[in-house]
């Protein structure tokens, strides 16, 4: 039996399934904002390095998932680690984090379907 | 803050792309590519940049041309739908190339000649420049400025206060090399034990020379060439272990050498290395008379040191040339040079050092210019196609197709048009390798030495570059086209066109003006060669043949080299049509030995050096290579071993040391012996064309075949004169010499005229690359001028057709067309004779007797491009003349 959805899961659903670089940048900027090099830099940390976004395809991509409304931009401001220039920071949504939760949702099903046929990583 | 080569190379690609997304994130990225620069290699970003912008420029561009009221667009969303969009997309682009053949023909082979070119001349310029020695850190290398002898040697080497490891190597040299019974000349190199670790050099299989081979009586043992291993031995990694001999003596080979080493000079590849202590074992001839291992006066042995981290190359010398006057206690009135040390890199390029670099620079000058020109040309072939094309686009757009549909479209085109033209511009590329190795840079240094191979970095570059044009070039015509009003487009096709026809008329004039700077460069080299030609060489090469031996690789003693001369002579002027013959000590092109002597009746002026050029002739040489006698007689068979010394001497010799005075008669010393000049004979060019000739000193053949100056087992060189002047008897002289003795070391048997060829190296390659270019260039020009002319002349029909109906003559719109056609020529050239006179200034080193401001040459090639464009342009005008009115009219 189908469920009605909210207008608000609607919209979520229309988001997925998420594409690569998407569904990277939200799970990099899920637990803390970070600008866009530190977005690079933790996405290479979550991959365990196989994942290297160009700045093309990152900012890019940054840019639409940003008019998306799926992230915002947090106000700017120097980054001691880095040279203290003025970086533009950017922070998920709360549209984002649905859409992050039901794409995690989405995956999860397919690796619990993958498991139980015994498909190894 | 200054930008750095990463930053730049990102700007550009950000350039590329549309101006929405450069304002977005044209800030950030070059921020993030700062920070990156900091963490990360410049080879990886570079790389990483060009992966990245090939996908991003087609998603933003697809984004930007789909228009903003487009939702923001999720890559992932119906991703398979998409895919197969872009399938679709290259297969209709496919069908729409074939369809026509001319102009899908006419880009590839412009981008293949462009792309090819660079692709050659990049290999050439990275072999050649970036990475002449392929050692590890080789800027920490030095060498000495003069060679050095092995006591010498042994002293550098207790100096690690200076440096860290001192090695020792030459040149190679042509050795007898009998691998399985079959003879061939190999040259090996000598180098110290310890030379390989100095040089951050392994080995592949096997080992490398060790400080245990480097003694004067042990066994030989040679270490492969990687280049050598894999021509001569298939690449097998069994050789390790294997005997053969050298110079009649047995060899084993321990190892070859990794890949990528290729000698520590560009000239020479030596096909293998021996321990510098063999050397007396190994060598023949004047050589291997002295011990090598101990004399100080036998200076055989190039010094590269590695300098510790903490000495500068300038203290270094300075303590290198105090440790020589050391061991060299100055002679009173002698001054000995201070020692220079240079970097290997830079000593790697050889003596001429400076104009390999200009010469290889002005190679990338002129593949990038031919490259322009392509470009300019394939963007022009783009937008008049474009423009044709506007009724068919606005068609598809009317039956539904989305702007940003139409636009992939296009850019699956001009892509497509990119990958085959790569794809093609690596079979240029290999052809244009092929046909470098038979030409020599400047000094001497032959390319084929080089083994130049089309590396992964090229290809990568060559790819991208292919890529980059086709998107480039293809979005212009994309961007517009997405633009066209569709009722516009399907209601007047070319009315609105005359826009676009600036844009056209600033390619042409700059492929104009190109074209007429490698046309001038041309017609330099041209003029250059021609002068050169018509320089009198002193001889006559027409109908001589040489061959050279060397009787020593091949262990003969004295006695029996006498007898192989006098032999092998008898035999040769006994053969049909041969209507003289010599042996000589050298081939004249090819330089001499330079040597002290003293003149008598000549007293020198305080500190003059006394040093002329000499060496051996024997009788009828220079009946025989066509050197005219100018006073007294050449050598005959009665010059032998007992008869009194006798030498022939040059003008230039003659003029100089006896000014004034008769020649004829006068003695001169040659290796601390008297000798009688008997003749006096015209100037013949020694090692290069240009210049003043220098004195000159012929001594008899057969009076040094023995004693303490024998040169009996030394190379020798025998000269042929035909009765016909053809040099088909070559394999007659080759078998003559044969048959004598199988094993002899029989080389360069090749007519005269191509030593002499070689002298003029330098001009030739010269002339055949910038003919060969600015042909390329002339002929994509011509293409460009009547696709200008022909379009500006269809888009004016109706204009055209109201003027000849209002009473204008055929006369009149001639001209009028080609006068349109003619301003952005006239541009171009005026332009292109700025740049070339400017540029023009980088050739004279390599011209011989020609001003690089030469009017004639500049005259000419202003007259060639000139009716080349007037021919070009007049066809269009006069099918434009030929417009009927009526139709013009009823057309619209």
């Amino acid at each position: 039996m189908q469920k009605r959805l909210k207008r608000d899961e609607l919209a979520v659903g229309d988001f997925l399934p998420l594409t690569p670089a998407i569904h990277h940048i939200l799970l990099a900027l899920v637990d803390e904002e970070r600008h866009g090099y530190g977005i690079m830099l933790e996405v290479s940390r979550l991959t365990g390095g196989l994942t290297k976004m160009g700045p093309g395809t990152l900012y890019g991509t940054l840019k639409r998932v940003l008019a998306a409304g799926l992230i915002e931009e947090a106000e700017e401001r120097p980054d001691p680690e880095l040279d203290d220039e003025r970086r533009r920071y950017y922070r998920i949504t709360r549209l984002g984090a649905k859409v992050l939760q039901a794409e995690t949702a989405r995956l999860s099903v397919l690796l619990d379907a993958a498991r139980a046929k015994k498909v190894r990583a | 803050m200054k930008r750095t080569n990463v930053e730049r190379f990102y700007a550009l690609l950000l350039w590329l792309h549309p101006p929405s997304f450069r304002r977005d994130c044209g800030q950030e990225i070059l921020q993030h590519v700062r920070t990156a620069a900091a963490h990360e290699s410049t080879r990886r970003l570079l790389a990483l940049g060009v992966s990245d912008a090939i996908r991003s420029l087609a998603r933003e561009w697809s984004a930007s041309l789909s228009g903003p009221h487009h939702p923001p667009r999720f890559d992932g969303h119906r991703r398979g739908e998409h895919m197969q969009n872009i399938a679709r997309d290259f297969r209709l682009a496919a069908r729409v190339l074939l369809k026509s053949p001319t102009f899908t023909m006419a880009a590839v082979i412009t981008l293949a000649l462009g792309i090819g070119a660079n692709t050659a001349i990049f290999t050439l310029a990275d072999a050649a420049l970036l990475r002449p020695v392929q050692v590890r850190e080789p800027e920490r290398l030095v060498v000495w400025s003069w060679t050095s002898s092995y006591p010498d040697f042994q002293e550098y080497t207790k100096r690690t206060d200076v440096f860290e490891g001192v090695a020792a190597v030459t040149g190679g040299s042509r050795m007898n090399v009998v691998i399985d019974g079959a003879s061939e000349i190999a040259r090996a190199a000598f180098i110290s034990g310890q030379g390989f670790e100095v040089f951050g050099v392994g080995a592949l299989h096997g080992r490398t020379i060790q400080p245990a081979d480097d003694v004067a009586n042990g066994p030989i043992v040679a270490v492969l060439g990687h280049d050598y291993w894999r021509t001569r031995f298939g690449g097998e990694p069994g050789v390790v272990g294997r005997t053969f001999r050298i110079n009649a003596r047995p060899v084993t080979i321990v190892g070859v050498l990794e890949k990528g080493f290729h000698g520590v000079t560009l000239s020479s590849n030596p096909a293998m290395y021996l321990p510098a202590g063999v050397y007396n074992q190994v060598q023949t001839g004047f050589f291997a008379r002295v011990n090598a291992l101990t004399a100080r006066g036998l200076v055989w042995l190039t010094v590269i040191a590695r300098l510790r981290s903490d000495v500068s190359p300038e203290s270094a010398a300075s303590a290198m040339t105090a440790l020589y006057a050391q061991l060299h206690p100055p002679k009173p009135g002698h001054r000995t040079e201070p020692l220079r040390l240079e970097t290997l890199p830079a000593r790697a390029l050889g003596r001429q050092a400076a104009d390999v670099r200009t010469f290889v620079g002005l190679l990338v000058a002129v593949v990038g210019v031919t490259l322009l020109i392509g470009c300019a040309n394939l963007a022009n072939l783009l937008l008049a196609r474009a423009t044709v094309r506007r009724r068919e686009l606005g068609v598809r757009v009317a039956m539904g197709a989305t702007r940003g549909r139409v636009a992939r479209l296009l850019l699956a085109e001009s892509l497509l048009l990119a990958v085959a033209g790569g794809a093609a511009g690596i079979a240029v590329a290999s052809a244009a390798l092929r046909l470098l190795s038979s030409y020599e840079l400047p000094g001497g240094i032959a390319i084929e030495n080089m083994r130049l191979e089309i590396s992964g970095t090229t290809l990568a570059v060559t790819a991208a570059v292919s890529i980059l044009t086709g998107l480039v070039f293809g979005m212009l015509p994309a961007w517009r086209a997405s633009r066209t009003d569709i009722l516009v487009a399907l209601r007047d096709q070319g009315r609105a066109a005359t826009a676009r026809s600036g844009v056209r008329g600033a390619l042409l004039a700059t492929q104009v003006a190109l074209s007429l700077v490698l046309l001038a460069g041309a017609g330099l080299f041209g003029r250059s060669l021609l002068s050169a030609l018509q320089a009198p060489l002193g001889f006559d090469p027409d109908g001589v043949l040489s061959a050279s031996v060397n009787v020593g690789l091949a262990r003969y003693d004295e006695v029996r080299a006498r007898t192989f001369y006098a032999e092998a002579l008898d035999r040769v002027r006994a053969l049909d049509r041969v209507a003289s013959a010599a042996w000589a000590g050298m081939i004249p092109t090819r330089g001499s030995w330079v040597s002290q002597t003293t003149i008598q009746g000549y007293s020198p002026a305080p500190g003059e050096d006394l040093t002329v050029n000499m060496s051996q002739v024997g009788p009828d040489y220079f009946k025989t290579i066509g050197a005219r006698l100018l006073d007294g007689r050449e050598f005959s068979s009665a010059d032998a071993a007992g008869a009194p010394l006798v030498a022939v001497v040059n003008k230039a010799m003659s003029d100089k040391y006896w000014a004034g005075r008769r020649a004829l008669g006068g003695k001169l010393g040659a290796f601390d012996q008297e000798v009688t000049v008997v003749g006096i004979v015209e100037n013949a060019v020694t090692n290069e064309l240009r210049g003043q000739p220098d004195p000159f000193v012929y001594l008899a053949f057969n009076q040094y075949l023995a004693g303490k100056e024998s040169i009996a087992l030394d190379p020798a060189h025998l000269f042929v004169r035909t009765r016909d002047g053809s040099v088909d008897i070559l394999p007659a002289v080759r078998e003559t010499l044969r048959a004598l003795d199988p094993e002899m070391p029989l080389y360069d048997v090749a007519p005269l005229e191509q030593h002499v060829g070689a002298l003029l190296m330098t001009q030739r390659m010269g002339l055949t690359l910038f003919s060969l270019f600015s042909l390329l260039a002339l002929s994509l020009a011509a293409a460009g001028i009547y696709g200008v002319a022909s379009y500006v002349a269809s888009s004016r029909t109706r204009e055209i057709g109201v003027r000849v109906a209002l009473g204008a003559t055929t006369r009149n719109v001639r001209r009028m067309v080609l006068q349109d056609g003619a301003r952005p020529i006239a541009i171009g050239m005026l332009a292109g004779l700025g740049i070339a006179l400017y540029a023009a200034r980088l050739l004279k080193a390599f011209l011989l007797d020609v001003s690089p401001l030469d009017p004639i040459t500049f005259a000419g090639a202003t007259l060639v491009l000139a009716s080349l464009a007037l021919a070009a342009s007049y066809m269009p005008a006069r099918r434009a003349a030929q417009v009927d009115p009526i139709a013009a009219l009823r057309d619209e």
